[in-house]
Order: structure tokens, then sequence, then C-alpha cells
């Protein structure tokens, strides 16, 4: 495995070396994780500061403190894992284990022909890896969870639809005006309007589970994705590049997709239809 | 020894007769069952529980059927014949067992309908539970407080038939009051604010909230959260508790039935004074 380390604007992503007997507290975003390594035992703590649902992009807030042993949360809900030769946790961001359904701030209309360019940014997920020091084997993973909570949504008919997470999000169409936030991910995303009709903006689901992570200077990606609409009738195409995204000079591989698919027809990327059939 | 003397008493014609039937019923069986386990090991298992059971009954009663045909004709009895003698004893049986017969009918429009399938949560008349089992003559259920119900095939035909868990989210309706002197557009907000906090109440599609109309204490209204069909329990208990929390907080009074008494129609409510009690 390659050793790396992210700048500072990305730290918590670094791998963090945890001597036994020490008590650590990892804040991230809404998700506070106390950590607590002993010989050949992990034992961690996960709990959410604010019990409400954040809308939009909160601020790039992350903190890693050593804390002593009588400030530990009193709790029966530590768990305890069994992990040989693993003395480094791993902080890995991952992508959501379902569809988001992305929800602009504002309405866009994308004329017949037309062609936009968005960056989408929604919230990661945090994977919680121990390994040796210097990545000689690969890490263990011993759980993942958001570091947001989300609403549950449904997208589609309540029949044939599909359970997705709820986000909401700046529409950015401007690579310069894109925050540095190391706790979201960009998606960088192409729409093509090849039908006939005006295609509103309104939402998109995003199957995010087909896409990778990379890591650049200050900001997590996903690999480029192209929704080809042809129709309110016809299946939407929606194409992930196999490229890493090339907005930044450099970026590495964080995490390979849930799902592997080169390229899938959905009818229900677009709520336009939902308009069409009723729903 | 004795045993063997025993069988010197019985004709070799019969015993080799018995011998036979007997090799043919344990072999029968033996191939019956390897072909139920050979099924369900290969073609059944990627098929959902409802038609691997179907299918395991169709194989398991047509050997059965060809077994006992087999036996009988190795016994020297003739088929047809006996055939036609059920024939006729099976006009007597049948207006015997009429409920059997129709249980069986309805089975087979049962199986073919599917309304549920195995693992479904349904709703016959009053009783609810999980469907363990869809057989010929009646389907079993389990409740949720662990009873065993067997309904006949024929009851669960003729009466309605609710599918709880066909679709992956419902809706669930909440009904309740608030006093008249409350302002709506705010009680709206409240119960919007509540839906879209609580983990199990899904965003879209969209809470529905109607004003029903004016009731005797207060103004009906009705709340209907989407959720996915697996956590029923826990949205009914949170989102009881957080409205009946909010609306204390907020200060938004659900009545219970009020009763003014008039001496008359110009007259004041009759003054009541309460006394303590020594």
């Amino acid at each position: 495995m390659e050793s790396f380390s992210f700048s500072e604007k990305l730290g918590i992503w670094n791998p963090y070396p945890l001597e036994a007997g020490i008590c650590v507290r990892f804040s991230l975003g809404d998700l506070d994780v106390w950590v607590e390594r002993y010989d050949i035992e992990w034992h961690v703590h996960t709990a959410y500061r604010d019990k409400s649902i954040p809308s939009g992009i909160s601020e790039p807030n992350f903190t890693i403190q050593p804390i002593p042993k009588e400030q530990k949360p009193f709790t029966t809900e530590w768990k305890h894992y069994l992990v040989r030769n693993a003395p480094c946790l791993y902080p890995t961001p991952a992508i959501p284990d379902r569809p988001l359904v992305v929800k602009p701030d504002r309405l866009l209309v994308i004329l017949p022909g037309e062609t936009a360019q968005f960056f989408i940014f929604f919230p990661l997920w945090f994977r919680f890896m121990v390994g040796p020091i210097g990545r000689k084997v690969s890490p263990r993973l011993l759980f993942e969870m958001p570091i947001f909570r989300m609403k549950n949504t449904w997208f589609g008919d309540p029949v044939s639809g599909e359970l997705c997470y709820a986000t909401e999000t700046r529409l950015f169409t401007d690579f310069n005006s894109l925050p540095e936030h190391p706790l979201f991910a960009i998606c960088p995303l192409r729409i093509r309007n090849d039908s006939p009709i005006e295609l509103p903006f309104d939402k998109i689901c995003l199957h995010t589970e087909v896409l990778s992570l990379y890591g650049g200077e200050s900001r997590i990606w996903t690999n480029a994705s192209e929704v080809i609409f042809k129709g309110a009738d016809q299946e939407t195409v929606v194409e992930p590049s196999k490229q890493a995204p090339s907005f930044e000079p450099k970026v590495r591989l964080l995490a390979s997709p849930r799902q592997v698919s080169d390229i899938w027809y959905f009818k229900r990327t677009f709520s336009l239809l939902k308009i069409i059939t009723g729903f | 020894m004795r045993i063997l003397d025993w069988l010197n008493y019985i004709p070799s014609e019969v015993l080799q007769k018995g011998l036979s039937v007997g090799i043919t019923l344990l072999g029968g069986i033996a191939v019956i069952r390897l072909l139920l386990y050979l099924s369900a090991k290969t073609f059944l298992k990627p098929l959902s529980e409802h038609s691997r059971i179907i299918i395991r009954n169709i194989l398991l009663y047509t050997g059965s059927t060809i077994l006992v045909i087999t036996v009988l004709r190795q016994i020297g009895l003739d088929v047809s014949t006996l055939l036609g003698a059920a024939g006729i004893i099976g006009v007597a049986v049948g207006f015997a067992s009429q409920t059997s017969v129709s249980n069986v009918i309805s089975g087979i429009f049962l199986l073919s309908e599917r309304p549920f399938e195995v693992g479904d949560v349904i709703k016959v008349g009053d009783k609810t539970g999980i469907v363990s089992s869809i057989d010929l003559m009646s389907i079993k259920i389990r409740t949720f407080d662990n009873l065993f119900i067997r309904i006949p095939n024929q009851m669960v035909l003729n009466t309605e038939v609710t599918n709880i868990t066909r679709f992956p989210i419902r809706r669930m309706d909440i009904s309740f009051q608030v006093a008249y002197k409350e302002d709506l557009g705010r009680v709206r907000n409240v119960l919007l604010e509540i839906v879209e906090a609580n983990p199990y109440a899904l965003r879209e599609p969209e809470p529905l909230l109607i004003l029903q109309g004016f009731g005797e204490s207060g103004i009906d209204l009705l709340l209907g959260v989407w959720f996915q069909k697996q956590d029923f329990l826990n949205l009914k208990n949170s989102l009881l508790q957080e409205i009946k929390d909010r609306f204390a907080r907020e200060q938004i009074e659900i009545p219970f039935p009020h009763r003014t008494l008039y001496t008359g129609s110009a007259t004041e409510p009759l003054p009541i004074r309460i006394v303590q009690e020594r």
C-alpha cells in the first residue's frame, strides 16, 4: 500500500497512530468518535452532537483531541473490537450507501440542445479502519457511518421507487467558487438535454454508489458523470467517467465504488417523469 | 428361528409379492425424497418461498399418486376398476366433504392469484400476522403475540384480505384535534417541523395535512406521514410522543370534550364553586 498524507485542510483523513491506553476524540461535522486502544482491542463510542438533521453545507470543522480518562463518556454503548497488530487508525472517507436525491437551492431549466456543467456537494461517510503503521498491509474496516445525519426520502412512485438520502445543496456552476470542505465530496455533473422539451432541474437522483472518491489538494472529488436526457418517456442515460476528475492537477484514489457499473440506464433520474406519471 | 418357522406358513407367492411391494414403496419414497432434495438444492433455490412451496407440493402429490398406483398394480388390483369405483365413491365423499373440496379449490385460486406470499404481513378479518405457509387446504399465520392461526382457504377467498407489507413504503394517518383558539398556520408549521425531524419519516412523498372538519370540541386534523414499512412501530411511538411534547411546549391545546351548561339561551353559564372536601 502506498503511504501518503493529506494537506492540513484534509488532515482529518491522515493516518493516526494511537498509543495504547490513550483516549482520543475525533469530531467531524455532527459526529463525535471516542477512541481508545489497548493491546489487541479498539474501544469505540460514537454519538451525534445535534439531533436535528442539518440542511446545506455546514462549516468545515474537524478536530482530533486527546482527552483525559475521566472525560470519557460514561455509557454502556462502547464497542470493543478485537484486532491484532493494528496500532494505527486510518480514517477514510466513503460514499453514502444509498443513492442521493439532490435538491439544488434554485430551479434551473435546461433548454433543448443545451449542456450544463454543475458541481454537486454531498456529505461523506466515515470509515473507521485500523492497521499497522505505514500501510504494510491493507487496513481493516471496523465500521462506517454518516458524518452528518441524513433524512430518508423516496424517489419515484410508491410501488417501484427507491429509498434514498435527501440532501440540499447550493448549485455550483463555477469551479472557482467551490468551497474547500474535507467532509463533503464534489461530484462534477454534466447534463445534456437531447430532448425537444425543457428540462427543469429541480432535483436529481444521484447514484453515488457507482462513483469513486478521490482526494485533491483541498477537496474530495468523485469521478465526473454525464447525464443525457432524451425525453420524459425515454430512458435517461447516466454515464460515470472511468477517469479521475481533471479539475485538480493531482488527485489520489481514496475509495473504490460500492457497486461496479460502466453505464447504466435509469428512468427516474429526473423528477420530470414524476410530473408526467402523476406521482 | 421361530420367525422363520412362521414364514413357512405364508405362501411363497404372497411373500414374494409382499417383498416386491415393500421394495417398491421404500424405493419410491426414497426417489420422491431425493427428487424433493435435489429440486430444493437446484432449480427451486432462486425462486420465492411461495413458488417453492407450490412446486414442492406438486412434486410431492404427483410422486405419491404414481407410487400408490404402482403399488396397487403390484398387489394385483385393477386400477381402472378402482378409478371407476373411486369416481362413485368420490361423488359420495364429495357431498360429504364439500368444505374440504371447497378449501382445496380456493387454495388453487389463492396460489395462482398470489394476493400475498410467505413472509408478508396480512390482515384477514380481525386477525393480523405474518404468513408462515400457504397450503392447499389452509394458510397459516403467526400473529405478533406469537399465536399460530390456521385460516381455511375458503374463508381467505371470501374475506377481505389486506396485505400490509406488499409495497415498500406506507402512509401512517394520525387523527387528532386542536382547540378552536389555535392558529392553524402555526399548528401546520409545528407539525411539519416534527415530521422533518423524525428519523423514521420520509421527506418524500411529502407529509399530508388535512383539515377534516369542525368537531364537537375542536378542529379535526389528519396528518399523513410516509415511512418504510418496517419502521411502523418506531414511527408511531416516536411521532405521537413528539406531537404531544411539542404541543405542550408550544402551548397548543389538544382539546378533550367540553360541556357548557346554561340555564337558558340568554343567560350566563351556571356559576360553579368548588368546595374543598374536609
